[in-house]
């Protein structure tokens, strides 16, 4: 796939054009995550309606079935299945860290070993979470180690 | 872990073990001045690996592992291999009479505590890896001029677009 990258003036609204052949699955999907990552990802709190920017997401969890959006301050719930907040955030700092959480690289602050093997992270924001043993090689690669 | 996770260390620890054993044993050998090993004994440490291999079983969870439960499998866990290793080590001619048997207990336990420990110090070495890693971005995005707490004001970063149903999404 060819791919042209145009710098315009700072002035001049950014845009994304895209040429392909009818029902790319992933083109599709490629939108699907340029959309998110543009407009940010619906979401509730208090009955009330809010857009996510996905950069503000620390992590992604889901809970009897309801997923949520952990930000700094703030938990929303989307209606968003865990796989396909994973394929949103392809391509970006997120990796899977348990069976139910979806972890954003970015807002680690620090990690720590566990005795039992998993790995316990601590969050800018002072918030914790883990990374399943299983899923440790997830978070090397998105570290690049 | 999950069944997945645990096939793969199961595969894994048992080729190690196996090797272990049978590097053990040409040392033991040699130690004793014995020269000669009959083949069956390569099926017998075959099978005293997977003796030794199975009570990872008992770490086969679908949910998360608290310590407390974790300390609970490992002692569950150490309690079946002592159960297993003894009788087949005992059957293959690894130990005899009670200053054997003390002998092989406590080489078993001394083995699966290093085990764990060298598991516990690898992940600290990782976890340090890891660090460091984070500690290099934040640096670089710092002299790049970046904010590194760019995206935490939630409150600046969210547009209200209505007060209406989930269908609007």
């Amino acid at each position: 796939m060819k791919v042209t990258v145009e710098h315009i003036p700072d002035d001049e609204q950014e845009e994304i054009t895209v040429k392909c052949h009818k029902g790319s699955k992933g083109i599709v999907s490629l939108l699907q995550s340029l959309s998110a990552v543009a407009d940010g990802l619906v979401a509730r709190k208090n009955g009330e309606i809010f857009k996510v920017k996905l950069v503000d997401v620390f992590w992604f969890e889901v809970v009897e079935n309801r997923a949520f959006l952990y930000c700094e301050n703030d938990v929303y719930e989307c209606k968003l299945k865990l796989y396909e907040f994973e394929e949103l955030t392809r391509g970006m700092n997120f990796f899977r860290a348990t069976k139910s959480t979806v972890i954003n690289s970015d807002k680690i602050e620090s990690v720590a070993p566990t005795l039992s093997g998993r790995f316990s992270v601590k969050f800018i924001n002072g918030e914790r979470g883990v990374v399943s043993r299983g899923y440790v090689s997830a978070l090397k690669s998105i570290m690049g180690l | 872990m999950d069944i997945k996770s645990f096939l793969k260390t199961f595969v894994q620890n048992y080729f190690l073990i196996y090797a272990c054993t049978i590097i053990a044993t040409f040392f033991f050998l040699i130690a004793q001045g014995i020269t000669t090993l009959t083949t069956d004994y390569l099926w017998q440490a075959a099978l005293f690996s997977l003796a030794a291999d199975a009570p990872l079983i008992v770490f086969i969870t679908k949910k998360g592992e608290e310590l407390t439960h974790f300390v609970l499998r490992v002692v569950i866990q150490l309690c079946m291999l002592e159960a297993l290793l003894m009788p087949i080590g005992h059957a293959i001619g690894m130990w005899s009479g009670v200053g054997g048997a003390f002998a092989f207990f406590f080489t078993v336990f001394a083995v699966d505590v290093v085990m764990h420990l060298l598991n516990f110090i690898g992940s600290t070495r990782l976890s340090a890896e890891i660090n460091k890693t984070i500690k290099a971005r934040r640096n670089a995005e710092e002299t790049d001029g970046g904010d590194i707490k760019d995206g935490g004001g939630d409150a600046d970063k969210i547009e209200v677009i209505s007060g209406g149903s989930d269908s609007e999404k």
